[in-house]
Parts: C-alpha cells; structure tokens; sequence
C-alpha cells in the first residue's frame, strides 16, 4: 500500500474520529494509530488538530438558542459550592483529565498502559473509562498530592495526577498530565496501601506529551492510600524501594 | 497596530484573557464565558439531544466542566472555542446515546416533549465574531453535496456512528467514511479560504 493510499485510510479513520462515530475494529485501529503513528507523523498530527477544529465550527450550524433564564443561576449555585477559593483540585484535575479524553487526545495514552495490550482491550478499557468517568454519577476522583513541594505559582505546566474509581467495582482509572520522564531506567509504580501494607498493583511511562493513563482492576474503596513511586528494573517489584512522587489518603465512601 | 479590516475581531484573544482569569477562580469571568458561548452550546445541544431538559443537561455539564478544571484547556491545542463547543458536543452526543441505551432497556419510547423548534434562534444576540463565524460556517455547508450534508448531520448531530448511518442509508460502511471525509475536507477548504 502506497504512503498516500495509508494515509488517506488514517484521515479517513481520524475524520470519523473526531466525529465520536468510530466503533469496533476502527475504534481500536484509531486507538493504535494514536498511540503509534499520530504521534510522530506530522502531517498526521495537523490534520488531527485542522479535524478537531472543524468539530468545534460544527457546532455553529446549529442556531444558538438562549439558554433557560434559570440555568445560570442553577450553575451559579453549584459553582458556588465549589467556589473559586474551595474548588477542590480533585475535582479539577479529575476533569481535567476526562476532558482531555473527551476531546479525543485519549488514544495518544494507550501506548503508556502496561496493563492494556491490545487493540480489543483497548477499545473495553476506553470504553470502560468513558463509562466510569461520565456515566456514573457516584465515581469517585481523587487528586494524588505530589512529593516534591509545589511551585511557588501553579502552571498550566504542573504535574498531576488523579485516580478515578467507583466503589466496589473493581476499576480504577490512574491519569496524569504532564508528569516527567523517569531517571533512565526507571519507572513509576501504583501501589494500593491497605493498613499499611502496600499492594504493587501497575507500572507506567508517561508518554513523550507527558500523559498517562492507565487501569488497575482493584476496588480502591477497599484500600486506603494510593501511592505512586519511582522504581528502578523491568519488574513489578514487591515493597515500595524507590522514592514516592505522589500519593493520597482513600476518603471512606459516606454510607447513607 | 493591527490593520482594521472592517471584521469583528476573533474572539480568541479575550477568550484567552477569560479563561486565564478562570484559572484564578474568578466567577465573573466564568459567567462572561457562559453568556459568550451558553447560546452556542444551548442551540447545539437541543440540536443533538432534541430535548429542552437533556440539552440544558449538558451544558450545565459542559459549563460545570470548564468551571472545575479549566487547566482542561490547552491554548496550543486550538482555540477556546473550539474547546467549548467540542466538550458540549461530547457531552451532548454522550447524554443522546445513554437515553437510546435507556430506551431499548427498558423497551418503552423515551417520554420527551416534541423537539424544540429552531426558530427561537432569532433572539438570541451573539459577539459579533461568533456570529460571522456561524455565517462563514454554514456557507461552508452549503459547499457541500446533499449526501455529504447527509452523513456530517446522522454522525454530528444525529450522533449515529459509521456502522448506524451506513445501516440508515443503506451504503457501503466504505462509502460513509469516505464521504465523511470529503465533506469535511470541503468545509475546512472553505473555512480556510475565509479565513486567509
């Protein structure tokens, strides 16, 4: 096949892609070609951004219509509970994180998971993540806190990370943003701490933007801290030996 | 000094300054970005979803997004705009999707008023920029052949996948995604050509 014939069927997959249209083996053939072409193909890289442009003019087809008088004040009140000096950084950074998947940067992540494989399993755990993170009203986001102290003034360009679960089932979503490259050799490792006794349960590399996003199948109500450390070796290792970089306290769930 | 072209100026550069007031927690800044862009994202989203209460539904979402996590939006990835209308489309075909999921579990028609008619879009009193941005994009549809239309509205609006308009208009699953692609390319060479 011609260089210009693959293309053509990549533009083809991305046009529907930004569509939200794609289902099935193209799902999963966009999946990989994000996470193994789009990168470092330039030309792929502006026709994925002119696409995503063009979904957001889409919009405009429609008329604008004045929303309800009563809709500014409803989210007036929600924003107020959360308000500017309160917003809780979970919160935002968990969004954060689904809005990046939303607009669909998501598949530039899969090549991180060391959890998930395949193109098949690629497309479940998208699948399964869209479904935890807006589907079900009761997940939980937590924001991981970093080691290091924070910057003075925070940046766009800071480290986060944040865990997405729901209790009891058995899924917990990791996503970071602009988390550094490891020393060379390293890699950072998830670990569920339970009355002190951690449980190695997922390594990662972040992408070279930065990215994570990776699956732990555990119900992380059952755990009450969540640790990521930086571990040396190919392996899994058993105990925690390497510095930690971020971690936070699980919050019981509120059992009505 | 910029040259004065007679045209509105692109919003992006106050959209910028908004956004990074947002960042700082700022609500006014937040609701002069609701009152920009809620027409927009209202008017799309009672588009896809055909529903007064699921259309509010999402932007409340989409706003309440933007309001937790506006580090979200990354300018070197395009413009605020483009974020905006991208989440509440998101968010709009996601909301029209779980309620078809709805409806065929529980094997019941969905209990929906009649879809809202477009014609409340005459008084909604947009910037002048997003406005000539309507314009521009619609001429830009107007490019297009009729099937071309076809498909941009059962994947955009209808928010039916390949395989769904492929079965609607009984083609080719080849066919569709070939005449997505056309007609996307058609717009952006339309838009472009405005744009420059």
């Amino acid at each position: 096949m011609s260089p210009d014939h693959e293309h053509e069927q990549i533009d083809e997959l991305l046009a529907s892609y930004v569509l939200q249209a794609l289902t099935g083996e193209d799902a999963a053939e966009a999946d990989r070609l994000l996470a193994t072409h789009v990168p470092s193909c330039l030309r792929c890289r502006n026709t994925l951004q002119e696409l995503q442009d063009l979904t957001g003019d889409l919009a405009l087809i429609a008329p604008a219509v004045a929303p309800p008088e009563t809709l500014l004040p409803s989210i007036r009140r929600r924003t107020g509970k959360s308000g500017s000096s309160q917003r809780r950084p979970f919160f935002a950074y968990a969004a954060a994180a689904m809005l990046v998947v939303v607009i669909g940067l998501t598949g530039w992540n899969f090549m991180l998971s060391s959890q998930v494989t395949s193109a098949e399993q690629r497309q479940a755990a998208r699948s399964s993540m869209l479904n935890t993170l807006m589907a079900e009203a009761d997940s939980q986001m937590l924001t991981l806190d970093p080691e290091a102290p924070p910057t003075p003034a925070p940046s766009a360009a800071d480290p986060v990370v944040i865990v997405s679960y729901h209790p009891g089932v058995q899924h917990v979503w990791v996503f970071g943003m602009n988390i550094p490259q490891p020393a060379g050799g390293d890699v950072y490792q998830v670990w569920l701490v339970r009355s002190g006794a951690p449980t190695a349960s997922a390594r990662f590399i972040p992408g070279p933007d930065g990215y994570v996003q990776t699956f732990v199948p555990s119900d992380l109500a059952y755990y009450d801290e969540v640790l990521i450390t930086e571990e040396s070796g190919a392996f899994l290792t058993v105990q925690p030996s390497g510095p930690v970089r971020w971690n936070a306290a699980v919050t019981p769930a509120v059992t009505p | 000094m910029p040259e004065d072209t007679g045209k509105p100026r692109d919003d992006n550069e106050r959209d910028l300054a908004l956004h990074g007031r947002l960042r700082a927690g700022d609500q006014a800044a937040f609701e002069e970005i609701f009152k920009a862009y809620s027409p927009a994202t209202y008017g799309l989203a009672l588009r896809v979803c055909g529903h007064q209460g699921l259309a509010q539904e999402v932007v409340n979402e989409a706003f309440m997004a933007l309001w937790r996590a506006p580090e979200a939006f990354d300018p070197t990835r395009g413009s605020f705009r483009t974020f905006i209308l991208s989440l509440a489309h998101h968010r709009a075909v996601d909301t029209v999707r779980r309620e078809e999921r709805l409806r065929k579990r529980t094997q019941n028609p969905v209990n929906l008023p009649p879809t809202q008619s477009e014609d409340v879009a005459d008084d909604v009193v947009e910037g002048a920029w997003l406005a000539q941005r309507r314009v521009q994009v619609r001429e830009a549809l107007e490019t297009l052949s009729e099937d071309q239309k076809e498909v941009i509205d059962l994947a955009y609006f209808g928010g039916l996948t390949q395989v769904q308009i492929s079965e609607k208009l009984g083609i080719p699953l080849g066919t569709v995604k070939t005449r997505t692609l056309a007609a996307m390319r058609k717009m952006r060479s339309s838009l472009q050509e405005v744009e420059t």
